[in-house]
């Protein structure tokens, strides 16, 4: 039985070792299960996570697991002060960190803040800011728009 | 946001979306498109939408002469939350509202004589009409409106009973095959109370 003050080391792909305690890095459901199977004694590799993102979802696994004993509004207060500092580009290798660790309240964190943040965009926007390529041909844009009219109203 | 974003990532911004958002962004690229108008998609959008929002209540009423729904806050202070745009579909003399689930609404209305269903999603502003069966005159009959969560479908059934107390074959319309069947069920032997009106869907059965 591994004691609540066991160490996880968790490496970031940018070479930053990052010491963890447990109750903290089992927060993400990923870490939780190599623990469980027995595959966490030695650092662990995160190939596709910064340094600097990793500190971010630490702090906000750390945040949780001290705030266990308050009010749900206290965390929600908590976790909107996390969320509004960071931006757009953070919060998308947030979401993408958050997917792969599985953390699943932070998962759902980031991914509303990104609906809240688009939700009013137009498609022009939103190609910009996810870099997608327009594929349609300007007919079948068209169309695909004319079907829908009434939701390029941009009122509510 | 740069680099490619994986696929379930996508869906899992999307699903916090509301419609109209999505109606929109159908056109941002094909993928996209493809995503957002995908059965499996439009199912997770429904249930991440009824486990997040706030129940309303669905009221129609007749205001400056023309029949109108709104939607108004389940609560003391009984807010309308908002109107919701009824389809055109030629001017019909009166609707019936028959029942409401997973965000559709359903009713029957009359265009002169003609009675037609009206199946309607006002979250995508669009509806679908199909006609009554023929019944005669002499049977008394009752609906019943709900999802069949088996074959994802939505189903209206039609029971009915003649003067001479015997049931007819309930009528089953499902919504994927756009069609009325006849079933070879005969309802339970209850007390009927007969009035073309609907009857509750509840968990998965109507009752």
């Amino acid at each position: 039985m591994a004691s609540t003050l066991k160490k996880i080391i968790l490496k970031s792909c940018d070479g930053k070792i990052l010491e963890v305690e447990e109750a903290v890095a089992v927060q993400s459901q990923m870490i939780k299960n190599m623990i469980e199977d027995d595959c966490a004694n030695e650092e662990i590799p995160l190939p596709d996570i910064t340094g600097e993102i990793l500190s971010m979802i630490i702090e906000y696994c750390k945040m949780h697991v001290d705030g266990e004993n308050n009010s749900n509004n206290e965390l929600i207060a908590r976790d909107a002060d996390f969320i509004t500092r960071v931006d757009l580009n953070t919060l998308y290798y947030l979401i993408v960190a958050a997917n792969f660790l599985n953390v699943k309240s932070l998962l759902d964190l980031t991914c509303q803040r990104v609906a809240d943040i688009i939700k009013g965009k137009s498609p022009e926007e939103i190609r910009l800011t996810f870099n997608i390529k327009n594929d349609f041909t300007p007919e079948e844009e068209e169309e695909i728009r004319k079907k829908n009219a009434w939701a390029f109203d941009y009122k509510d | 946001m740069s680099d490619y974003i994986p696929v379930e990532v996508i869906v899992e911004i999307l699903k916090r979306l509301p419609v109209k958002s999505l109606l929109r962004f159908r056109s941002v690229c094909k993928t996209w498109n493809t995503l957002i108008s995908h059965p499996s998609f439009i199912s997770t959008h429904l249930q991440a939408s009824l486990s997040n929002n706030t129940p309303f209540l669905l009221l129609s009423y007749w205001r400056n002469g023309n029949e109108n729904f709104f939607l108004h806050y389940d609560n003391d202070g009984f807010e309308e939350f908002k109107q919701l745009q009824f389809p055109a579909f030629g001017c019909a003399s009166y609707s019936i509202l028959l029942g409401s689930f997973n965000g559709l609404i359903y009713l029957q209305f009359w265009k002169g004589d003609v009675s037609k269903f009206l199946l309607w999603n006002p979250s995508i502003q669009k509806c679908i009409s199909f006609p009554r069966p023929i019944i005669s005159d002499d049977v008394q009959i009752n609906f019943g409106f709900g999802f069949d969560s088996i074959t994802n479908d939505y189903k209206l059934v039609i029971i009915g009973l003649e003067k001479g107390g015997a049931w007819i074959k309930p009528f089953l319309f499902s919504l994927n095959e756009n069609c009325w069947k006849r079933v070879n069920a005969i309802p339970p032997d209850y007390t009927f109370d007969p009035g073309e009106i609907s009857v509750p869907f509840v968990n998965g059965a109507v009752h």
